[in-house]
This record gives structure tokens, C-alpha cells and sequence, in this order.
């Protein structure tokens, strides 16, 4: 079997993704279930990278000439589902930071400035 | 009570000037809502009088806009005024579009650029950058002002409690219009002097505001 340069790198790419996954799996930094799925991705890009062949008979099942065009179409797809993914989840993210971000400016303000009225009032109502 | 919010990112040179302006046209409630700035914002508008309430980060000018709308609602404020940090706006203009409000029960003015010959723009902007976003504006919210992007606001309490700012970036302009119409406040135009010290955002900033419009569609 003759190997093409480009799938060689390819493959070489996919390892060094792999390796990455693990590395940050192993840095508590992703859980075990996101680890395996990102490792279970590559392993399948690698091995279609090796058998191109099998995606030609998926091609041809959903009627589309090429394998190659059927692993873009589907890539493509996916990706911008991701995109969109991880732009609802920045978002999420942004409206979170604001209202903390505003949560501590209105609790600062209070703790400054008002502390001392609230103190007095306290006294007020309490007196010794 | 009537509170005027200023929102402040990095306006250490005209925010001390901004607030004593407030002060001398007898606005005594004013409220700096300092967006995370580099400078000396905080210190300066402490200074001059302010109260003053600061972003640990910079979240936008919406976000600062709905921060000083929250406090000026928990104070009890019954109006409140949206005025721009800059030193471009005359707080002289406050009065006549607070008498509008009083005597015609209005929930909301905006400050308009357009509805008189005061406010000197660069031509750039007048001529093509606001035209543009005015038309943006109108698709987006379905209603149509003479100008967009203006940071003059008078709100009622009414208004202050149904307005929530989300957008925290420049889109809040449009979101407010927005609101304004699904909440069927009662709202108008008041003629605002806007005087250009300096380019203002420049050409730059003026199509990123462009861009920060057609971008709000997609959140």
C-alpha cells in the first residue's frame, strides 16, 4: 500500500492532536468523556486518511461522486455547528462576566460609601 | 430624584469637567459608572463630586449604561438621565427634555443631533455614517429616528423598569429603540447640541459602529 505524502501528514497531525487531547485530559483540564470523544475523532480522520476508500462507498450510498467531497461536506457541517456552539457559549459566558461584573461594582459602591450610614442607622434603631 | 448616568471609559481628561457641568445646571444625583478604564477616570469623577461605581473589567457601554440604570432604581431614582462622558453634550439640554417629559407624560426622550442646526458634525459622519446606521436602525427595531447613536436619554421610572440593557456593547442603542416599541413606551425626539471637540470616534469607529449594528442581529 502506497502512503501519499499528504496522508502522512495528515496522520502525523491527527497523533499530535491525539497526544494534545491527552495532555490536557491529564492536566485536569478536560474530563474523561470529552478526552475519549476528541481520541475517538481522531483515531476515525486518521484511519479514513489511511482507507480513503471506505468514505468512496459512503459517497456513493448518499449519492455524492467523491469520498473526498463527502468527508468536506460533513466536516464543513459540522464545524459550523461547533462555530455556532461556541459562539452561544461565549455568549452565555459574556452576560455571566457582566452581571458579576456589575453585582461587584453595585456591592463595592455599597461597602465604601455606604457602610458607615448603614452603621449609623444601625445605631439608630439599636442604641446602647 | 432625578439621576444622570454617565458612562466613562478611559475619560480621565473630560469627566472632571462633564460632572461639574451636571452639577452647576443643578443636577446633585450623579452617578459615574467607570467601564473598567486604564486611567484615572474613578479618581477624577471622585473628585469632582460623583458617585462613582466601578467595572473591575470593561464589559461595554451598555453594560456600564444598565449598571448606573440598577442603582439609580435601587436609590429610587423617578428619572433618569443618560448623558456621554466625552464633555460633548450640554447639560443645559437636560432641563428643556425633562419639562417635555413632566408636561407630556412621556416614558422616553432621545436626544437627536438632527432636529436642529446646533450640533456640528464632522462630514463623514453626518453624511454617511449615521444616515447608514439610522437605516440599520429602522430595519432592526421598526422605528424610524432622525438620528442613531445618540447617548442623550431621558427615562421614566416606567421605563427604567421594563428597559433591560442587554447588549453590553454599542448595540444597546438599538436594543433600547427596540424596547421602547415592544413595550409601546411613549416616547420623542428632543433636539441635543453635540459639539465636536475632535473627530469623535473617527472613521474607524464610526464603521465599527456599523459593524457592531449588523453584528447585534446575531445575538
Amino acid at each position: 500500500m502506497q502512503i501519499l505524502i499528504i496522508q502522512a501528514l495528515l496522520i502525523a497531525f491527527f497523533f499530535y492532536a491525539s497526544v494534545r487531547v491527552f495532555l490536557r485530559y491529564r492536566a485536569n483540564e478536560i474530563s474523561a468523556g470529552v478526552t475519549m470523544s476528541w481520541i475517538l475523532f481522531w483515531i476515525i480522520a486518521a484511519f479514513l486518511t489511511a482507507k480513503p476508500d471506505i468514505t468512496y462507498f459512503f459517497a456513493r450510498i448518499v449519492g455524492i461522486g467523491r469520498g473526498a467531497d463527502l468527508v468536506m461536506y460533513v466536516a464543513l457541517a459540522l464545524i459550523f455547528y461547533m462555530l455556532f456552539r461556541i459562539s452561544v457559549s461565549t455568549q452565555k459566558i459574556n452576560k455571566d462576566i457582566t452581571k458579576l461584573t456589575r453585582k461587584i461594582a453595585l456591592g463595592d459602591y455599597k461597602e465604601k460609601f455606604e457602610s458607615e450610614q448603614d452603621l449609623s442607622k444601625e445605631n439608630r434603631i439599636n442604641p446602647r | 430624584m432625578i439621576v444622570v448616568v454617565v458612562p466613562a471609559y478611559n475619560e480621565e481628561k473630560n469627566i472632571g469637567r462633564v460632572v461639574r457641568g451636571l452639577f452647576e445646571n443643578g443636577y446633585k444625583d450623579v452617578v459615574v459608572v467607570d467601564d473598567g478604564s486604564a486611567d484615572k477616570t474613578y479618581g477624577t469623577a471622585l473628585e469632582a463630586g460623583a458617585k462613582v461605581l466601578r467595572h473591575a473589567v470593561n464589559r461595554g457601554q451598555g453594560a456600564a449604561l444598565q449598571t448606573g440604570n440598577d442603582f439609580a432604581v435601587q436609590k429610587g431614582a423617578r428619572i433618569v438621565v443618560h448623558f456621554d462622558a466625552d464633555g460633548q453634550f450640554n447639560p443645559a439640554d437636560i432641563g428643556d427634555a425633562l419639562k417635555l417629559m413632566r408636561e407630556n407624560e412621556y416614558d422616553v426622550i432621545l436626544g437627536s443631533r438632527f432636529l436642529d442646526n446646533r450640533s456640528k458634525m464632522p462630514w463623514f459622519k453626518k453624511k454617511i455614517i449615521l444616515p447608514v446606521a439610522r437605516v440599520i436602525n429602522h430595519v432592526l427595531t421598526g422605528v424610524k429616528l432622525t438620528d442613531a447613536h445618540n447617548g442623550f436619554r431621558v427615562l421614566s421610572r416606567n421605563a427604567l423598569e421594563k428597559i433591560d440593557i442587554t447588549q453590553d456593547g454599542m448595540a444597546h442603542n438599538s436594543e433600547i429603540v427596540y424596547k421602547i416599541k415592544k413595550y409601546n413606551l411613549k416616547c420623542i425626539e428632543h433636539p441635543v447640541e453635540d459639539q465636536y471637540f475632535k473627530f469623535g470616534q473617527g472613521v474607524g469607529g464610526g464603521l465599527k459602529t456599523i459593524f457592531n449594528l449588523l453584528f447585534s442581529v446575531f445575538h
